[in-house]
């Protein structure tokens, strides 16, 4: 067993826990401020093209300055804002080549398997180093169909009437002090259209590389997916293991336009240095389908609450989220539906392990309205506690404002049954390995849900947790 | 409500200095805080706006009942002053204390120490009675002594009542207590603060039927709180049925090892009743064992919050909590929250909870009315059967049979005329009603 | 004569056909044994006939001796002696079984009974006679206290089907998949409570079944088969004799 965890850490630490030198082309001075952000917004050479962006940008800014840090959720007071380097650009221009990367890149991505999970079994991918976009690619045939995938500032530039029509209209800068933060200081991300009827079949992908220390990311992503269209998009975060702590405030929107489907999918994997305050939120139109499914392994902190707004009749959403907190952690996560229209449904499912101190927190807004009648809708969270010195909270809010509706809560904490033990290790397994088989048979819902090479990259993932070896 | 009047009239009943002191920093207390003052469930609550200048003092001369205290043990308060206490002389003799609050307080130091401990669990209306009340009762039961016979607790409120009653219960006693309270119909707004604290020591248990009929005039603010040591036992069994707008806290400290706590709620909102109803299972001793279910039917305008909390401490290794919140919509106008919450703190546990919220299922109407129920009979069935855990729990089968006829005049929304009957239910005829094979009164027998 | 008549039958839900004309008459004391595969249709029709507001009759009519029932409430059926045992009942919580079990008889047989000047049973009677059926259907006398089917097995749920048949003495009995959950024991009785209610009270029975499994226990006078919102054949045992041997598919393809 002892082998089997210093290869695993091993692995872990060759796997995600390295850095490259900083070789960034721009940085600015460490906190935030006016100054700091017009800085910003020279470098992206947004002063001159496009002055309604930068307003937007001081919108968040003026937001985040004014609006004190939410008293709930995770412990907030260890960040420093102005330790934190707003923005750091890693290369002159975003790529379309993996060779043509600066060599510290490109080998950071080739660890992670992006090039070779690309031309496997990806439709579109697009990564993130620090504070931009430095590769991203389209499948031809996408691109004729007029697929659109790229990032936010290239989206503003070529397509500003679809851009601005949605840009910050589903979560606006002063929606919460993070997505304020977000809006003043975003870069990178995706600007994601599907037109009408096309079915992008394998998956887009993103990924999120923090390098620097001390690091804000602000990636920013606006997925459009237009009438009857339907597309599945994958997002993976890793960083460094450093001392000093980095933030990660990302803004995520989506609009599911009618009959569409979409679903979205996050593997994060943060180092443990990382506070992960991620506003996500889908407006789901008539008969369309958004799902989130939401894994959090990683991080110091997140605080994560993928919502869905039912805006259409017979819209529907589906929110799996799962969670490991191993020591140090805290995954304060869950989801949010709301029910705006009639014969809507939505099913939350929420997982989550806690161990070695970590605690999980699960946080839930289920909301009818008046207008939604025969709204149907499941929730369920399960908490597994893996010792005695782990914590697990259930928050769940259910609000019923609607006679017609049908909504059900359940949720179980407990501890892994001594009877399914001593049956798994009377087979021959060690404690370890039986206590890992349990608990990967207990996140086999997510797992089952996403493809392949994520589900072992998951599971792989859960085994490092299980051993302590994260961060 | 004129607080300082209040205060004045307290002080001219020459209380001991620190009860004085204590009713001071209660009230600053009171006036510093939110009704929910947690960030959890800052938006949920319909009390925000309470304001204690819209209750007029008033006394309702007019109007009162007189209930019959037939009962040989038995306490009855009418508004702030008529009291009277039934306690037979062989139960005096074996130790047992029934006195008012605010007379000749005896054991005053243990007194103290339940008020002093209660107050610790912050909750603004509970301070508010810590402040001001004007009445009360306080109950001993000495060391290993069982009561099989209930207790019972009649309360008038028909002008501003701020009532605190304490029960202490010693080693390995044992105490049943049905509560009424009731009130005459009136249009005037009236405040009514009932706080019930327990304390209970090794192996002691307490049983409280708590039945709240009071009219739609009156302003509820109800405040429970027990402390358990080891393998004591407390049940709470409650029905809110009256009252304008009602707030219920409830909060069972599960503090030595191997105590138990119960809190069957039921709630029937009609009309623009509005419910705020919070129940709280705080696990600190080792093999505890907590279980609150919380039921409502809510029909017209009327809206609820159910609020729920498990809290299993570090310490409190094997134990096991469930909470349940069940509402049920039976009009387009009612409304329902249900927030259950879990902080869970070690693994050693079972700690599940349940929330719906839904109109009556179709195929369960389908089902009784193929059996030839009209809708309406089936409608009423499946929602008066969402009563039956905590009218089953009920003590005396009178108090149940009074449950049920105050289900069927409320469904019918003709709840007032229950009261017409309240002399009736202890007379005669009311006993020859309870033999009559009405259909009613008649299928419940069984059980 | 009592006689339940369904005639040119035809029920969608969602805009789709799913009885596409049926035509059955059962008389009182009649065994008719309706089977198919899945999907045939089968409970759909049990439904229907019950007045299950969800499904949509687009023609036919049916009658319960000779008056059409179609636009009566499930009550008013059951009050005309139909009587629908479920494939799933459903739990009422809260709802003891003899509360339930009084209430529905003093509101379908109670009342009649008046009408014609009979005696209705005393409360004490009931319970004399509830606790006679328990024991016929070898039920634990605690089954009356318990809550309506709330925790009840395949078995004990079928069984409080067969209790509630007895009680509401129907002219008509739909008994849909009698047997599904139910171990060889329970099977009998159940088989013995309809054979009982079929003979002591003449009732006509339509026996909805996937399986003949029940039939070895109690001998239909008829079978019908439905495939895909139809009846394609209809004779006597030996019909499902054949089923048993050969499966659906020889029908079908015939």
């Amino acid at each position: 067993m002892d082998k089997q965890i210093l290869n695993l850490r091993k692995e872990y630490a060759e796997k995600y826990g390295f850095s490259v030198p900083d070789k960034s082309v721009h940085k600015t001075e460490p906190g935030l401020s006016e100054r700091v952000l017009r800085e910003m917004s020279e470098i992206k050479g947004e002063k001159n093209v496009n002055e309604w962006i930068h307003k937007f940008r001081l919108r968040g800014l003026n937001h985040f300055l004014k609006r004190p840090l939410p008293k709930w959720g995770g412990d907030l007071s260890s960040i420093n804002f102005d330790e934190i380097t707003y923005y750091l650009k890693p290369t002159e221009k975003e790529e379309t080549s993996w060779e043509e990367l600066p060599p510290g890149i490109k080998s950071t991505f080739d660890k992670l398997g992006i090039p070779e999970a690309e031309r496997k079994f990806l439709s579109g991918v697009g990564v993130q180093f620090d504070s931009e976009n430095v590769y991203h690619s389209l499948k031809k045939d996408l691109e004729k169909k007029g697929v659109i995938f790229v990032d936010p500032d290239t989206g503003l530039q070529k397509y500003p009437h679809i851009f601005k029509k949605w840009f910050g209209s589903i979560i606006p800068p002063e929606d919460n002090k993070f997505s304020a933060l977000n809006s003043a200081f975003f870069s990178g991300g995706s600007f994601i259209y599907i037109p009408p009827g096309v079915e992008v079949k394998q998956p887009l992908q993103a990924y999120f590389r923090i390098n620097a220390e001390g690091f804000g990311q602000f990636e920013r992503t606006l997925i459009i997916v237009d009438e009857g269209a339907k597309a599945h998009y994958i997002e993976g975060c890793t960083a460094p293991i450093y001392s000093k702590e980095s933030l990660h405030a990302a803004v995520v929107e989506v609009v599911a336009l009618p009959g569409s489907h979409f679903r979205y999918t996050t593997l994060q994997n943060w180092s443990n240095n990382v506070y992960n305050l991620v506003t996500k939120r889908a407006h789901a139109f008539e008969g369309a389908t958004v799902e989130w499914l939401d894994a959090n392994i990683g991080s110091k902190l997140t605080m994560k609450y993928p919502s869905v707004f039912l805006r259409g009749p017979r819209a529907k959403a589906d929110i799996l989220s799962v969670a490991f907190a191993g020591k140090g952690q805290h995954q304060d996560t869950g989801g949010k539906v709301v029910h705006l229209a009639p014969n809507t449904t939505s099913k939350l499912i929420a997982k989550s392990v806690s161990k070695d101190s970590g605690r999980t927190t699960y946080r839930g807004l289920l909301h009818v309205s008046k207008l939604a009648d025969n709204v149907k809708s499941t929730v369920r969270c399960d908490a597994l506690l893996l010792d005695e010195i782990s914590k697990t909270d259930t928050y769940p809010y259910n609000e019923v404002n609607n006679e017609s509706a049908t909504i059900t809560h359940e949720a179980t904490v407990g501890k892994i049954g001594e009877q399914q033990l001593f049956y798994l290790m009377s087979r021959g397994l060690n404690e370890q390995e039986a206590l890992s088989l349990i608990v990967s048979g207990f996140f086999d819902a997510f797992a089952k849900e996403i493809p392949l090479e994520y589900a072992v990259e998951f599971n792989r993932l859960i085994r490092l947790e299980m051993i302590g070896a994260v961060g | 409500m004129s607080v300082d009047n209040f205060l004045d009239k307290i002080k001219a009943n020459n209380e001991p200095s620190w009860l004085k002191e204590f009713r001071e920093n209660s009230l600053k207390s009171y006036e510093n805080m939110k009704s929910e003052n947690t960030e959890l469930f800052k938006h949920q609550t319909l009390f925000n706006d309470f304001d204690l200048e819209e209750f007029q003092d008033y006394i309702n001369s007019d109007a009162d009942f007189n209930f019959h205290l037939t009962d040989d043990f038995a306490f009855s308060l009418q508004n702030s002053n008529g009291i009277k206490i039934n306690l037979p002389d062989s139960l005096k003799e074996k130790g047992i204390i029934i006195s008012q609050l605010n007379s000749d307080i005896k054991n005053e130091q243990q007194f103290k120490q339940i008020l002093i401990s209660d107050s610790k669990i912050e909750d603004k209306f509970s301070h508010m009675n810590n402040a001001l009340f004007n009445s009360g009762l306080y109950i001993y039961i000495p060391k290993g002594l069982q009561i099989e016979i209930p207790f019972r607790l009649l309360t008038s409120v028909n002008s501003n009542l701020i009532s605190k009653t304490i029960f202490i219960l010693e080693q390995d006693s044992m105490l049943k207590v049905i509560k009424e309270d009731y009130s005459i119909r009136s249009d005037k707004s009236v405040l009514f603060s009932d706080s019930i604290e327990v304390l209970l020591k090794d192996g002691a248990e307490l049983h409280v039927s708590h039945v709240q009929n009071l009219g739609q005039n009156i302003v509820h603010l109800s405040n429970k709180i027990s402390t358990g040591h080891r393998n004591s036992r407390m049940h709470w069994n409650i029905g809110y049925f009256g009252g304008k707008k009602v707030r219920s806290r409830v909060y069972n400290v599960l503090l030595g090892e191997g105590s138990e706590a119960e809190d069957m709620e039921v709630l029937f909102g009609n009309k623009e009743q509005q419910f705020d109803v919070f129940s709280t299972l705080l696990h600190t001793g080792k093999n505890t064992i907590g279980r609150v279910l919380s039921n409502g039917v809510l029909r017209d305008k009327s809206i609820s919050i159910f609020k729920g909390m498990i809290k299993i401490s570090e310490g409190a290794k094997n134990s096991s909590s469930f909470l349940g919140e069940h509402a049920m919509l039976l009009s387009k106008e009612a409304k329902a929250k249900a927030i259950p919450g879990l902080e869970i703190e070690t693994n050693e546990v079972k700690a599940t909870h349940s929330a719906s919220v839904s109109q009556i299922e179709e195929d369960k109407i389908f089902y009784l009315m193929s059996r030839g129920l009209s809708d309406e009979e089936s409608k009423k069935m499946i929602a008066l059967g969402f009563f039956e855990p905590v009218i089953q729990r009920m003590l005396l089968d009178e108090i149940k049979n009074k449950l049920y006829q105050l289900l069927e005049l409320k469904w019918q929304g003709r709840e007032d005329e229950f009261l017409d009957d309240l002399d009736k239910l202890k007379t005669e005829e009311f006993k020859e009603m309870k033999r009559k094979e009405d259909m009613f009164a008649g299928h419940y027998k069984y059980r | 004569m009592s006689e339940l008549t369904i005639k040119d039958l035809h029920v969608e839900i969602d805009g789709k056909e799913i009885v596409k004309g049926i035509d059955l008459t059962i008389k009182k004391g009649e065994i008719h044994a309706l089977m198919g595969p899945n999907g045939s249709g089968k409970t759909s029709l049990a439904y229907v006939l019950m007045g299950h507001p969800k499904y949509k009759i687009t023609k036919g009519e049916i009658l319960l001796d000779g008056q059409n029932i179609l636009s009566l409430s499930p009550d008013k059926r059951a009050k005309l002696g139909l009587f629908l045992g479920f494939q799933y009942p459903v739990e009422v919580s809260g709802v003891s079984l003899s509360n339930f079990l009084r209430t529905v008889y003093m509101s379908v047989n109670g009342q009649k009974k008046k009408d014609v000047g009979e005696e209705v049973l005393s409360i004490l009677e009931f319970r004399e006679f509830l606790k006679q059926k328990l024991q016929e259907l070898q039920m634990d006398q605690s089954f009356a206290n318990r809550y309506l089917n709330e925790g009840f097995s395949g078995g004990e749920k079928k069984r409080a089907e067969v209790l509630q048949m007895a009680i509401l003495k129907p002219k008509i009995a739909i008994i849909d998949e009698a047997d599904s959950g139910a171990d060889v024991d329970a099977l009998k009785l159940i088989a013995k409570g309809i054979a009982d209610i079929n003979k002591t009270n003449n009732t006509g029975i339509l026996l909805i079944t996937h399986y003949n499994r029940i039939l070895h226990h109690l001998a239909p006078d008829y079978v019908h088969v439905m495939i895909n919102g139809k009846i394609i054949k209809s004779g006597d045992k030996k019909l499902a004799d054949e089923i048993e041997e050969k499966g659906y598919e020889t029908l079908r393809a015939g």
